[in-house]
């Protein structure tokens, strides 16, 4: 009595009635003493039931309030399931009955005094039943309507659409800025799409009123209609073309181009003459036709064109914020405020502006706070997975999500490791996945210091990098190196394995790591350490190469000066300089070369003197032969 | 040799019959040393420079700057056929005399002083003009150099016959 009466639920139940009747039926018992003889017991026992006159309905009543025990939890959880604020049933007639229901079941336990009988229990759990399984049905044909179906096939499809694979070409073009830019349209389709659900079940919302996605009976969410996002992509594209075709953009270009045809690079410059061409765009055609001509190479044309030619001044927003946030100007004010801020009188026509912000925060905030604060402007839909599975899965999952796109390993090896991915409806793994990947790319874009502390942080937990090892199965030591571009630990390890195999042919050929425009996760520091070691293994089987073709010429050198130039500048010069500077880059990547290399060094030097004093004897003799002036 | 360069960028047809050419002397850019500029330093300002032309150059004994050149202006005075302005830039020779680190070490500074000291002096040229860039001789690791006595021996040095000291680089530039 004391665990139950401590319940809301059951706060109306007449608990000193029942514990008065207890203390009777126990007083009763006062009267049967050890002392006494069986016989007188027994009389005295009988005596003093018989003063008391409601006996048998104080022992039925405490009968009732066992049998009410039994069922209490049963009850107890009733009463929660109906008292949940989640259970919301709106005020609209077609759930009037549903709602009347659920006030007239919760009045049970408004009552005075709760009646506790097996009758009225057993007609409370039965209503209750009734109640579940009607407000069920309306759940779910409601989720339905509004979570899940047909209506978000549209959306989904748009990534995949031409126009939006046009306007993130167009965002690869570094000095154009659009205000309907690629982020913002992502934001505006994981909007939509991270609110489906598919159909929750029926065993989940017997023990809970909603489903996991938090959907609430009669919530109407709107949607952002398609067409907005459509339009937002034309405006990116739009906003894009009337920056190339403008006079400061042109001005950079066009002399570029003049450059390019005198020196004879007449299709790189068709190529961006094309581009060019398009100052609007109308239809499907021209939009298939604008986006055949821009190609990666046309791309990287127009990013060199402005390299080196443009003049970029940086304006820190957070000092025009400050100036102005919080006080009251008048209009001239305010106008020479923005006038010294943006120091107009440095800057010419032709002059780029480049807005920059959040100086305090990128200063005084730990990586931390910049991770949620990134998050929660750029990702909101996101937190409440973060709060879900907590911040040390979250981040590796983002990182994973990114990583296994880069190694081309499928999601389905990875949902192991993150069981939440599996949680819920068909797909929707995946899609988090996406979301995930997208979040950690643009974290790497926009706060690299902040992803590579990130990384740093995942990487330095005990099983993770064995983990890694794991996904990448039997994957050549070269490609995980070609194609990593988040851990470097995986870089390293690849790096020492690929040093260890001994003539290795791959090594013969020039390795590059790979490419892909989709994904620029590499950081900056990143970059450098993967092109670091890219260079010393590339230097490795130059001096691989080289070797082999010295052996060849050992017995038969050139005789003439046309041979010997070849031979000095294909082979002798290469290998000398890579001789040098070699084992100096793995020293300084603090690793020791493996005896087959340094043994192949060794065997260069050698060579290398041999064809030092060949060339010396020929060119001695020759230069005597032609005297002191010219050959 | 160094002579034949009048006659090898005349024979181009990248650069016109009597067009003002611009003759810039890099003092002692070895092969290897040019191949890492090639990267390093014209390979970032492809935006402004392109290369179309380039070969080998064989320096005559000793390979020192003062008998290149005297080859060089002989063959420069014979020649009346165009307008020439010659640069010379001296540096790398002073460098490779003075270092007493390693070749990576050695060409990383030889990029920095270019850098500083070339980069302006190609930008000031107008476009479509040609330039004409070489080397005079190479150097090679003194055999004799020893850590401990750095301050009295060279590291670096040249004058005599190996292939480092003897080919050179030419290459012809136009400037977008």
């Amino acid at each position: 009595m004391n665990w139950a009466s401590s319940f809301q639920a059951f706060k109306n139940i007449s608990w000193g009635s029942f514990r008065q009747d207890i203390e009777d039926l126990i007083s009763q018992w006062d009267e049967v003493k050890v002392s006494f003889p069986p016989k007188e017991g027994l009389e005295r026992f009988l005596l003093a039931s018989r003063q008391e006159p409601f006996l048998s309905e104080k022992l039925k009543r405490i009968d009732e309030l066992g049998s009410f025990f039994e069922r209490a939890e049963k009850i107890l959880f009733l009463y929660q399931y109906l008292s949940d604020p989640r259970l919301s049933i709106p005020d609209r007639t077609i759930y009037r009955e549903l709602r009347e229901e659920r006030d007239e079941l919760l009045g049970f336990f408004e009552k005075t005094d709760i009646s506790i009988d097996a009758d009225s229990i057993d007609r409370l759990l039965m209503r209750f039943q009734n109640f579940r399984e009607r407000y069920i049905n309306a759940y779910i044909e409601a989720h339905k309507r509004e979570r899940s179906g047909e209506q978000f096939v549209p959306y989904e499809r748009i990534r995949h659409s031409r126009r939006y694979q046009l306007l993130s070409k167009l965002e690869q073009i570094e000095m154009i800025s659009t205000q309907h830019n690629r982020s913002l349209v992502d934001r505006l389709i994981a909007g939509v799409i991270l609110s489906r659900c598919e159909e929750p079940s029926i065993d989940s919302l017997q023990s809970s009123p909603i489903c996991r996605c938090g959907f609430i009976l009669g919530e109407e969410k709107r949607l952002t209609p398609l067409n907005e996002i459509k339009e937002a992509i034309d405006f990116g594209i739009k906003e894009a073309l009337e920056s190339l075709n403008s006079s400061a953009y042109q001005e950079k270009i066009i002399p570029y181009i003049q450059g390019l045809e005198e020196v004879g690079e007449w299709e790189k410059a068709k190529a961006i003459r094309s581009v060019l061409s398009f100052s609007q765009i109308t239809n499907e055609n021209q939009i298939e036709e604008f986006d055949h001509a821009l190609t990666p190479s046309t791309v990287q044309a127009i990013n060199e064109a402005f390299r080196g030619r443009v003049v970029i001044a940086r304006r820190d927003l957070d000092k025009l914020y400050n100036a102005l946030i919080r006080r009251k100007y008048t209009l001239p004010q305010v106008q020479k405020i923005i006038k010294e801020w943006l120091k107009e009188e440095e800057i010419s026509q032709g002059t780029f502006i480049h807005f920059i912000g959040k100086g305090d925060l990128e200063v005084e905030t730990s990586f931390e706070k910049r991770f949620m604060i990134f998050l929660e402007e750029n990702y909101p839909e996101l937190l409440s997975l973060l709060k879900e599975v907590g911040q040390s899965l979250f981040k590796e999952a983002m990182l994973i999500s990114l990583w296994i796109k880069g190694h081309g390993i499928s999601p389905d090896k990875i949902y192991p490791f993150f069981p939440f991915l599996r949680k819920g409806e068909e797909g929707k793994g995946e899609l988090i996945l996406q979301e995930l990947s997208s979040l950690a790319n643009s974290l790497h874009n926009k706060e690299p210091l902040v992803f590579e502390e990130i990384v740093q942080e995942v990487e330095g937990k005990e099983e993770f990098p064995s983990r890694l090892w794991s996904l990448l199965g039997e994957e050549k030591p070269s490609f995980i190196f070609l194609k990593e571009s988040i851990f470097p630990s995986i870089l390293r390890e690849a790096f020492e394995r690929l040093l260890a195999i001994p003539d290795n042919e791959l090594l013969s050929g020039k390795l590059s790591p790979k490419e892909d425009t989709l994904l620029h996760q590499r950081t900056s520091n990143f970059i450098i350490k993967q092109k670091e070691m890219t260079e010393a293994l590339n230097d490795y089987g130059e001096i691989i190469k080289k070797l082999k073709s010295l052996k060849r010429k050992e017995s038969n050198p050139p005789k003439d000066f046309e041979r010997w130039e070849s031979l000095y500048i294909q082979s002798i010069s290469p290998i000398s300089f890579l001789l040098s500077i070699f084992p100096k880059k793995v020293e300084r990547m603090g690793l020791a070369l493996p005896s087959p290399a340094r043994e192949r060094l060794l065997e260069g030097e050698k060579f290398l003197q041999v064809f030092l004093k060949s060339f010396s004897v020929f060119y001695r003799e020759k230069h005597s032969a032609l005297g002191s002036r010219g050959i | 040799m160094i002579e034949d360069l009048l006659s090898l960028s005349m024979g181009r047809g990248d650069i016109l019959k009597g067009e003002e050419r611009i003759f810039i002397l890099l003092d002692a850019m070895r092969w290897d040393l040019w191949e890492f500029l090639k990267e390093r330093f014209f390979g970032p300002m492809a935006n402004q420079l392109r290369i179309i032309g380039e070969g080998a150059l064989w320096a005559r004994l000793p390979s020192t700057t003062p008998r290149q050149m005297e080859i060089f202006d002989e063959a420069i005075a014979k020649d009346k056929s165009q307008d020439k302005n010659f640069l010379k830039i001296l540096g790398i020779d002073e460098r490779i005399h003075s270092e007493k680190g390693g070749l990576e070490h050695l060409f990383r500074n030889i990029l920095q002083y270019l850098q500083l000291e070339l980069t302006p002096r190609l930008r000031e040229i107008p476009p479509g003009k040609s330039l004409i860039i070489f080397s005079d001789h190479g150097f090679i690791e003194n055999p004799q150099f020893e850590r401990s006595d750095k301050y009295r021996t060279s590291r670096y040095i040249h004058g005599e016959d190996s292939p480092f000291e003897i080919i050179v680089p030419w290459l012809i530039i136009k400037k977008l």
